[in-house]
């Protein structure tokens, strides 16, 4: 029957096809780079799918305009090179993508085809290690079938000079109709083996991966970081909505790897960022803080002065997606911050803040070790100091420094009066004995007269939180604590607003905490001037107590559960960086040792089972015959006779077991029957006395044997003849 | 017997690179034996391509990248750049299993004419199809390796016939080899190779030249009807024999073939014209090289003219004793003599006096033969 195959023709359409969805994975992979490169790769990824829809088009390419575009592509590059430096990253990202077209609609020769596949598998590499996203997993798991299909197209058309400048023609070009060939050619058997093989090398590549030797060098040199704009609600000025606006996105922003769940708390604080100053109408953070910073150049590990009376020792890995803050979430004092690469790390002792050079435009992962959970923090000593000198009554001065920014209210006397009449209101003889209590009061206040909603009403002239506080309509967190802040520095007593996110939901299908945007969250904390601590106050109403000494603060565990597709989906995302992105050294020991522990108990089980059947035997051996029947005993005896039999045969049965897997054909019975023949005739030609004629007719038959036995199969009835000359050789005697 | 032993020659086993090595095959230990079914003999060559020394770089470039980085992104892409070389090996080597081979040698060439050697290919792998094989041909006639592809693809159990020509340019023998086996399947990164050297000698014959040849009386004539008991191409029965190779199937006897279950043909006896003796003086001191090849080719020439007129009776090489030519075979092994003849000193020329129809050979200068037919001169090659 004759073979149906692709044509020539066919097979070189086939490598356009592969070739462009190639460039596509590749233009994918760079779409997840936020790079400012978004318009240029929608104009490049439409100039790409033209000709692989129509591939006709090329052809209306003049050939000759093909030696003008190399030169552009490079004026293009360095221009845009030297207008981006010292970023180099956008200006590489369009190189390629410029490339990518060229060779999208310049005719490609084996050559060109290696290009496409390694400059798109650049692009899924710098994607991938800028991204960390899981997504590389699925493009290059995608890639490489593709690209070894494409390799393996160009190694079939690689027929030397046969085909070297065959280009395709694109005639009565139709997917549809080549489609239908490549359905038509396709052996489904061979098709499923290929498939067994790609999971085969997906397999070892694992494999590989896992057993890769690691060295903890602790000098990972940060390679491709892109840094990236961060949300204006985690700044350091926050308007009055920019948190809220963060809370209308339901993405995930904060993933959790803990001990356990019953080591976190019911509502968990994730603290980002204080803003103490507040001016018109916005809270920053102040100069003064900024000022304090220690800043420590390329650390992978911070060790913190806090130091916890006890110290379990839990690890806490964060991992936090890229382009959230340079602040980094941190619910309390801890004793050790890790990072997986060296950073500029910065430490604000004061407000106990701790910030990156610059927000991660990629998933940041970072472990700290022994994470507290207080309600409180203690004061610094400048904050002690400085608080104990001021008097009660003393006014607040215009450009403040931290502390003395947390007392500073930079409003209007007829706003003064406004807070001061609301103070009335909740202690009309304003005798509060603690921070405490004051809290309490103006939570319990601030929850009774005012409702929440993320659609705040009320904000009129002047300062926004006064006028709000005036209106008595709904408002959110942030006008909440800002209130509250206000309220409390109206009193007397220092405060600062906080930012970060509060609450989150547990996904069991992996056992971790997720904290979402939509969790982001403002809240104060104010300075108790009998313990010198500074205490979290939450007034926004339905978080919590408006009593800071409750019990219910104590409750650990019972979040929301995420269930579902989604949750499943986000499972993969973490074991993506647990297993995958922040695979190490000590993963690779922790495997080692749960292999080699796995081993050991096999090999004790193992052990035991001998020890066990060795007694049974002894025990059998001194009584032999209690238990067994004659044809038991018989049957063992005929069995050790085989197995002695089988040993005293050992390399004989091996050498015809491997010789038989070598050439399956040995059992052929013309060959087996030349072979025997052979050996007959050559015991006869040693025996010593032989005629000249015996001899040359021996040679003859000998030859005929020889190519049965060892040449290409023959069928019985041409060998007969054969067989039955040898065999009227061997009846022939020897000396005549 | 002659013919298996020839397939013996030119046959290979390709899955058994240690298959013609006895004192390997004596081996009985365990570990070597099984070694050598891990490690073959070394007669396979694989050579880094340019692609290749690509990847290896690219590899090189990302696995520095990845340690100095800790990047597992790096080691990722590592890792299963390291896996698709592991691939790669496996299906090469899956691509060579069961693969058997076989020269097929043209039977005889001649010097101008183009002559066809041909090499068969056998997938014999029952599920796995062979892709991308190429085999390095060459021949004595061509200062040139031919690179014969087999198809894109060869599917399981698939025959194949590799063919490609060249033109001999001198008599004598022509050797046919196959170099070697080579295939960068799957993916280009690798050139394997395995050497072997087969090859097959084919004989040349002269080139066939233009002559005159007109013997005054055509030799002897018999009476018109009368026929001679001696198989020629007559019309009467002379007997029934088995068919043989290069018989023409219009002497069919169909009746006989059919109650004999095999190929029978009529073998007709001969009458009219009678035949011609051929006589060739190969000696020294008549020829030089140049007339000497004219001559031979003239000989190639007539001979092959005569017997297809069936006027063809022997041969007779000076020294040497005479060949009657009843069949083509006799033909060409004459044929296969004059490919190699060469001029020689010759101390007895036995001349049948009593054929008067003998044609012979004299030179007439450098470039021109003269044909006698037994003292008088018949024909001359036309320059």
């Amino acid at each position: 029957m004759r073979q149906v195959r692709l044509t020539l023709e066919e097979l070189h359409e086939i490598k356009w096809l592969m070739g462009g969805i190639l460039t596509l994975l590749a233009f994918w992979s760079l779409a997840s780079l936020e790079d400012q490169s978004g318009l240029f790769l929608f104009a490049a990824t439409l100039l790409v799918l033209a000709p692989l829809v129509k591939p006709r088009l090329v052809g209306y390419v003049p050939a000759k305009s093909w030696l003008f575009v190399g030169p552009m592509i490079l004026l293009f590059i360095v221009a845009d090179f030297i207008l981006n430096i010292p970023n180099f990253i956008p200006p590489l990202v369009r190189l390629i993508i410029a490339l990518l077209v060229y060779r999208s609609w310049a005719p490609r020769r084996r050559r060109e085809d290696l290009q496409v596949i390694l400059l798109s598998l650049f692009c899924l590499v710098i994607s991938g290690v800028l991204t960390l996203s899981l997504l590389f997993a699925v493009q290059i798991l995608l890639f490489a079938p593709i690209a070894m299909a494409l390799l393996l197209v160009v190694c079939l058309l690689d027929r030397g000079d046969e085909n070297a400048e065959y280009l395709a023609s694109w005639e009565n070009f139709s997917w549809k109709r080549l489609l239908k060939r490549a359905w038509t050619v396709t052996n489904f058997k061979v098709l499923g083996y290929g498939a067994v093989f790609f999971i085969s090398t997906v397999s070892v590549s694992t494999l590989l991966f896992i057993l890769t030797p690691r060295f903890n060098l602790d000098r990972a040199i940060p390679f491709l970081q892109n840094t990236t704009v961060t949300r204006s609600g985690f700044s350091e000025s926050v308007g009055l909505n920019d948190v809220t606006e963060i809370q209308q996105d339901d993405s995930v922003a904060i993933r959790i790897d803990g001990p356990s769940q019953q080591l976190i708390p019911r509502t968990p604080y994730w603290r980002m960022l204080i803003l103490d100053k507040y001016q018109n109408g916005e809270f920053n953070f102040s100069d003064s803080i900024k000022k304090s910073a220690e800043k420590y150049e390329e650390i992978s590990i911070y060790q913190s002065l806090a130091r916890l009376a006890e110290r379990p020792g839990n690890e806490w890995t964060f991992y936090m997606e890229g382009g959230i803050s340079s602040y980094i979430p941190i619910s309390g004092v801890f004793h050790q911050i890790r990072f997986t690469e060296r950073q500029n790390f910065s430490h604000y002792p004061l407000a106990h803040v701790y910030s990156l050079d610059a927000a991660s435009s990629r998933v940041f992962a970072y472990q700290v070790v022994d994470l507290n959970w207080d309600l409180s923090f203690s004061a610094t000593e400048t904050e002690i100091a400085a608080f104990s000198e001021l008097s009660k009554d003393a006014d607040s001065k215009d450009e403040a420094e931290y502390p003395l920014t947390t007392l500073e209210l930079s409003l209007s006397a007829k706003e003064q009066v406004i807070l001061d009449q609301v103070l009335e209101e909740i202690s009309p003889n304003r005798d509060w004995l603690s921070a405490k209590v004051f809290s309490k009061a103006v939570t319990e206040y601030l929850r009774g007269n005012f409702a929440y909603s993320l659609d705040p009403q009320g904000i009129g002239e002047g300062d926004p939180i006064v006028s709000w506080l005036e209106s008595r309509q709904s408002g959110h967190c942030q006008l909440f604590a800002g209130a509250f802040v206000l309220l409390a520095r109206e009193a007397g007593f220092p405060a600062r607003m906080v930012i970060g996110y509060m609450g989150g939901t547990w996904n069991p299908v992996e056992d971790y905490f997720i904290v979402r945007n939509s969790n982001a969250h403002a809240w104060a904390e104010i300075y108790d001037a009998s313990t010198k601590e500074w205490i979290r106050v939450d007034p926004t109403p339905g978080n919590g107590p408006s009593d800071l000494d409750s019990p219910s603060f104590a409750l650990v565990g019972g979040f929301d559960v995420e269930t579902g597709f989604d949750a499943w989906m986000d499972s993969l995302r973490i074991q993506w960086y647990r297993r995958v992105v922040n695979f190490d050294q000590e993963d690779q020991v922790e495997m080692a040792a749960t292999i080699g522990q796995v081993t050991k108990e096999m090999i004790n089980e193992f052990k035991g089972r001998m020890q066990a059947t060795i007694t049974g035997f002894r025990d059998w051996m001194s009584s032999p015959l209690t238990g067994f029947s004659p044809n038991t005993a018989v049957g063992i005896l005929v069995a050790i006779f085989f197995v002695l039999v089988i040993w005293f045969f050992r390399y004989r049965v091996l050498g015809i077991f491997f010789r038989i897997f070598r050439r399956p054909t040995a059992l052929d019975p013309v060959r087996r029957q030349a072979s025997r023949l052979l050996r007959r005739l050559k015991r006869q030609a040693n025996r010593p006395i032989k005629s000249d004629h015996w001899n040359a007719e021996f040679k003859l038959i000998a030859a005929d044997l020889e190519a049965l036995r060892f040449g290409p199969p023959v069928e019985l009835s041409r060998a007969r003849p054969i067989f039955s000359q040898a065999r009227l050789v061997l009846r022939k005697p020897v000396n005549r | 017997m002659a013919d298996i032993r020839a397939d013996q020659k030119t046959w290979q086993d390709w899955t058994d690179p240690d298959f013609f090595c006895e004192a390997k095959r004596l081996e009985s230990r365990f570990f070597p034996l099984f070694f050598r079914q891990i490690v073959p003999a070394r007669t396979q060559e694989t050579k880094l391509t340019i692609t290749g020394w690509m990847m290896i770089i690219i590899s090189l470039g990302i696995g520095s990248a990845a340690y100095n980085t800790s990047s597992n992104i790096l080691f990722m892409t590592l890792s299963l750049l390291l896996s698709s070389f592991i691939l790669s090996g496996i299906l090469s080597h899956m691509n060579f299993r069961k693969m058997r081979w076989a020269l097929e040698a043209p039977s005889h060439l001649q010097v101008g004419e183009a002559g066809m050697g041909e090499v068969d290919v056998d997938n014999r792998k029952n599920l796995f199809p062979t892709m991308g094989i190429c085999f390095l041909v060459e021949s004595d006639a061509v200062d040139k390796t031919y690179r014969l592809y087999t198809p894109y693809v060869m599917s399981a159990r698939e025959k194949t016939k590799l063919e490609w020509t060249f033109v001999p340019k001198a008599r004598g023998f022509c050797k046919v080899r196959v170099l070697g086996i080579e295939s960068k399947f799957p993916f280009g990164f690798l050139r394997k190779a395995k050497l072997i050297d087969i090859e097959e000698e084919v004989p040349v014959w002269p080139a066939r030249v233009d002559y005159t040849f007109k013997p005054s009386g055509n030799g002897r004539r018999f009476l018109s009807g009368m026929t001679k008991r001696k198989a020629g191409q007559g019309n009467d029965l002379l007997n029934l024999r088995h068919y043989e190779r290069g018989d023409p199937p219009r002497l069919i006897h169909w009746k006989a073939t059919a109650r004999m279950n095999r190929l029978m043909i009529r073998q007709l006896a001969e009458e009219g014209e009678s035949g011609f003796h051929l006589f060739v003086d190969p000696d020294k001191e008549i020829w030089d090289s140049e007339n000497f090849e004219l001559m031979c080719s003239l000989v190639c020439s007539l001979a092959d003219d005569l017997f297809q007129m069936n006027r063809l009776e022997s041969i007779i090489v000076a020294g040497e004793s005479p060949e009657l030519i009843r069949e083509i075979r006799d033909l060409h092994d004459f044929f296969n003599r004059l490919a190699v003849i060469q001029p020689k000193i010759v101390n007895t020329k036995t001349m049948f006096s009593s054929h008067s129809n003998t044609i012979s050979f004299r030179p007439a200068g450098r470039e021109r033969v003269l044909v006698y037919v037994g003292d008088n001169e018949a024909g001359q090659t036309n320059s």
